[in-house]
């Protein structure tokens, strides 16, 4: 079942990659990749049209503002498509792959077999290669890290909820994860959202491992949350200071458990502060050299009076064009109820030592980003507040006992029906009425509105009603999808990597500029 | 069954081993049609993209005969587009140069540069 939920998952995330630039930063990170192999030194001048963001400048040396962890990881890769790039395509290889591994998964059912092989069929047939591949290499290989990290993710959470669920349950839990939320979003960007989820996801892994049975898995889970601060700084104070929060709470075997968190979060931390070290004469992460000491700023913390009147909009509504984190994941409504009755019955004795340490995670997460979200987030006009992509953990966590007991079959049937409409529609719309777009947020949050209620009383549905509208909640995947199709009308050379959606999308612009 | 992987991994390998063979990175050609010229005229001119390519979105133009200059926009995937005459005082140079630029990519952006001989 985890196999199969690894590749089911790598190969979805591998059919939606593509090459479109979504932030300016990302220009900055696919510099930071070919800089790995020689001294970690950018060169911006090389972009031909970079503006906006701004970098570091020490020591007559430029560097990105930006975590130096997701590039490490991607220069291998970046370095093989260079390699293979002398004897083949190396983007036939993103498409082939999934393809394949979709055949691999039907090999049972012949009726699946057979639209696998067809699939795969179209999409030889229509695949074109990309022009100067080297150009757009470290953006792709940055993807593919990402992909294979979010697919890792996925399944450490499916472990960690197959404590708690049923396996029908936890599987169907983890694509929400991924595709009821922005996760699939930032995994098919140059962010490190990926990484930084992967880590904390193996921190409260180690830690439930602990809980169950003492012996190193709390250096493991310290270890890991040290890390974090590499990929994120403030995701990996977040997990670190809750892992230190958790200790004073349960108290058991406290000196010990304390000295190996501390020794694990040092570990752990180590390579950041190496790095740091070595760049800057500073034992800090990059991204805090940039926004504190080189006299940039570029994320700054918001007034008092700005963090308040902000909160109910992180929660519901609009902010420039940020979505609620309810509206953006119409999921989570299932949560409300449940929330509102434990709140009244104080049941918080009730909760297990894991569910104390998700809900200390998520205090901790929510306080330390609320005075950044304003220049980070909502300024910066993305659509969700991509800062707390860590809360889905704990939020998930909770929702999947919640939709246990739902029509299985019927659900899965009906994600693959809702995944296409989704997608057709949204690149249908987008190509031929690209002016649709600047309405895309507030027709999102219409069809959100229209599926909360419906959420918020989820326990009330029959099974078959339930599967129905839980499978609609995949609601995200239109921004996954639209943000990249209006790559196709900018200056840059985009294209989906999967030869039909690619080829789709350009007909259907085709067919627009003929009538 | 153990084959079947097996075997799913041969077609693999050959479909990527011989997939150079299959295709090839074209480049797009352009005809061009002078409608109407005169003296103190940009020509009047129609671009056909007659296959697409590498360069294959005509994201804008530029037109050119010293000291004169026009540019153009287009946004389609395959355009047929027209420069409309611009007519200004100028003594005209000796060569016309229509470039067409294409799609960018991080670090470059494709260029399709035609002088005089092909505006017959």
């Amino acid at each position: 079942m985890q196999i199969f939920l690894t590749l089911l998952i790598f190969s979805l995330l591998m059919i939606f990659m593509s090459n479109a630039l979504i932030l300016n930063d990302e220009m900055l990170i696919i510099l930071q990749v070919q800089s790995v192999g020689s001294g970690f030194e950018i060169h911006p001048e090389k972009l031909i049209s970079y503006q906006g963001t701004p970098w570091v400048n020490y020591g007559g040396k430029i560097y990105a503002p930006f975590s130096y962890f997701v590039p490490f990881l991607a220069f291998p890769i970046y370095s093989l498509l260079i390699f293979l790039k002398n004897h083949i395509f190396p983007d036939i290889l993103f498409f082939l792959v999934p393809c394949f591994i979709l055949l691999y998964l039907s090999l049972e059912y012949r009726k699946y077999r057979f639209l696998t092989s067809l699939f795969l069929l179209a999409n030889l047939l229509t695949f074109k290669p990309i022009y100067r591949f080297e150009d757009w290499g470290c953006l792709y290989s940055i993807q593919l890290v990402n992909i294979i990290l979010t697919s890792l993710a996925a399944v450490i959470f499916y472990k960690i909820l197959r404590q708690r669920v049923s396996s029908e349950t936890a599987l169907i839990s983890v694509m929400l994860f991924i595709f009821a939320t922005p996760v699939a979003y930032w995994t098919l960007t140059a962010k490190s959202h990926s990484l930084s989820l992967f880590l904390i996801l193996m921190s409260i892994y180690s830690l439930h491992k602990h809980l169950e049975k003492v012996g190193l898995n709390l250096f493991y889970a310290s270890v890991f949350a040290g890390l974090a601060v590499f990929a994120r700084p403030l995701d990996g104070f977040a997990i670190s200071a809750s892992l230190i929060v958790f200790l004073f709470i349960s108290r058991s075997d406290f000196k010990r458990n304390l000295t190996l968190t501390l020794l694990g979060l040092t570990l752990g931390y180590l390579p950041c502060a190496l790095f740091g070290l070595m760049l800057f004469g500073l034992p800090l992460p990059v991204e805090i050299v940039g926004n504190m000491f080189s006299g940039v700023n570029y994320v700054k913390t918001a007034s008092h009076l700005d963090i308040l009147l902000s909160i109910p909009l992180i929660f519901f509504g609009l902010n420039n064009q940020t979505l609620g984190i309810l509206n953006y994941s119409p999921v989570l409504a299932i949560l409300l109820l449940p929330l509102s009755k434990s709140f009244r019955k104080t049941s918080v004795h009730n909760l297990t030592d894991l569910e104390k340490f998700l809900v200390v995670f998520t205090v901790v997460l929510f306080v330390i980003y609320l005075p950044f979200l304003k220049s980070g987030v909502v300024d910066t006009g993305v659509r969700d507040y991509r800062f707390y992509l860590p809360l889905f953990i704990p939020l998930i966590y909770f929702l999947s006992r919640k939709i246990a007991g739902i029509n299985y079959n019927r659900f899965w049937q009906n994600f693959a029906l809702v995944l296409l409409l989704y997608v057709l529609t949204t690149a249908t719309l987008i190509s031929v009425f690209v002016d649709f777009f600047s309405y895309l947020t507030y027709i999102y949050l219409f069809l959100s509105i229209i599926l909360l209620p419906t959420l918020t009383f989820f326990d009330r549905l029959n099974e078959n009603t339930r599967a129905d509208v839980l499978s609609l909640t995949i609601l995200p995947l239109i921004f996954l999808i639209s943000d990249r199709v209006l790559g196709y009308f900018g200056p840059y050379d985009i294209h989906f990597c999967l030869p039909l959606l690619n080829r789709f999308i350009e007909f259907l612009i085709l067919f627009k500029g003929l009538s | 069954m153990k084959m079947k992987p097996i075997f799913l991994f041969l077609i693999f390998a050959i479909i990527l081993l011989a997939s150079n063979h299959f295709y090839n990175i074209n480049h797009t050609m352009v005809e061009i049609k002078v409608v109407n010229t005169s003296e103190k005229c940009s020509p009047e001119i129609f671009l056909e993209i007659k296959r697409l390519g590498v360069e294959n979105v005509v994201t804008s133009c530029l037109i050119k005969k010293d000291p004169f200059m026009a540019s153009c926009t287009s946004k389609k995937l395959i355009s047929i587009t027209k420069l409309d005459p611009i007519c200004s005082d100028f003594s005209g140079g000796k060569r016309w140069i229509v470039t067409l630029y294409g799609k960018h990519t991080p670090f470059y952006i494709p260029k399709i540069e035609l002088i005089n001989e092909t505006l017959k």
